[in-house]
């Protein structure tokens, strides 16, 4: 159920996740210490609540889609090796043997 | 932190961590916050009637009528972390059968950004002053005005004012049919 499939493509990679979270971390952080100040000049608790709030908003704006430069680093996966070679020169080492020439091409190493 | 959902579950929870951390720092703050205040009260024309309480037993009781002036200025005492006060005036005095009699005559709940300036004059009591028994006559009360300050974070806090007054009652009951009539 969690795993939703949305429309728009949602995906950050790890580094761009991570600068992500310090990001909005930060950035509430930094309003609400503002908001307290702000709300001890005029002492009224409610001016604290709405930096905070108004600091959620930015941090919604800045870290929750994903934007492009949480997407810098992509992962790195490795190149497919082909399979199909390999299972056909397994199953006709333990069975036949017949072909030989086909297994000598594929695996040469295991022949030996 | 993968999915939109995670993200956005991540932030909300730290939001909240963040105005948990806030609200402990409001009461930290006012700690030490003591909310004295002066006021003034005085009470005009005290009588004694003697009727029977109905709410009660069918004995007859001592009912004091009298009516109030007050003025007190509390706006000093809402910082940002009280939320409102609850205001009420107290009668005490001695009988013989009780050493300390309380009674409420009146109370108001006074809300943040609510004018907390009152000038009040003649005004009747809010609640009826019976005495359990017969001797609110030549009896001296002191009025009293105490408070209890409702914050936003911390302690419910009980203050009495300074400036209390005293009275004594006439030493004669007054009738509803008598040449002072008592009524106000």
């Amino acid at each position: 159920m969690i795993d939703i499939e949305w429309p728009f493509a949602t995906h950050m990679d790890f580094r761009g996740q991570k600068m992500a979270e310090r990001l909005f971390q930060v950035i509430i952080v930094f309003f609400g210490l503002i908001g307290f100040i702000v709300g001890y000049m005029m002492q009224q608790f409610s001016m604290t609540i709405y930096s905070v709030l108004f600091g959620v908003l930015v941090s919604a704006f800045l870290t929750i889609p994903p934007w492009p430069i949480y997407r810098n680093n992509p992962v790195e996966w490795q190149k497919p090796v082909d399979a199909k070679k390999d299972s056909n020169g397994n199953k006709n080492n333990s069975s036949n043997k017949s072909t030989p020439k086909d297994t000598r091409k594929a695996k040469p190493k295991k022949d030996q | 932190m993968h999915s939109f959902l995670s993200r956005l579950n991540t932030l909300f929870a730290f939001t909240i961590s963040v105005l948990a951390a806030l609200t402990l720092g409001v009461f930290i703050s006012t700690y030490f916050e003591q909310y004295h205040g002066t006021v003034s009260i005085s009470a005009n024309k005290p009588i004694v009637k003697h009727m029977t309480d109905f709410s009660a037993n069918r004995k007859k009781n001592d009912l004091g009528v009298l009516q109030l002036n007050m003025d007190m200025d509390l706006n000093p005492l809402f910082d940002w972390n009280v939320k409102q006060l609850f205001l009420y005036l107290t009668a005490e005095y001695v009988t013989p059968s009780n050493s300390l009699n309380q009674v409420v005559l009146w109370d108001k709940i006074i809300e943040r950004g609510e004018n907390a300036q009152l000038n009040i004059r003649d005004m009747a009591t809010k609640y009826y002053f019976w005495d359990d028994g017969d001797h609110l006559r030549s009896n001296n009360v002191t009025l009293t005005l105490a408070w209890n300050i409702i914050s936003n974070a911390g302690r419910l806090l009980h203050v009495r004012a300074d400036g209390s007054s005293s009275f004594i009652f006439p030493g004669e009951y007054v009738t509803s049919r008598g040449k002072n009539s008592g009524r106000e």
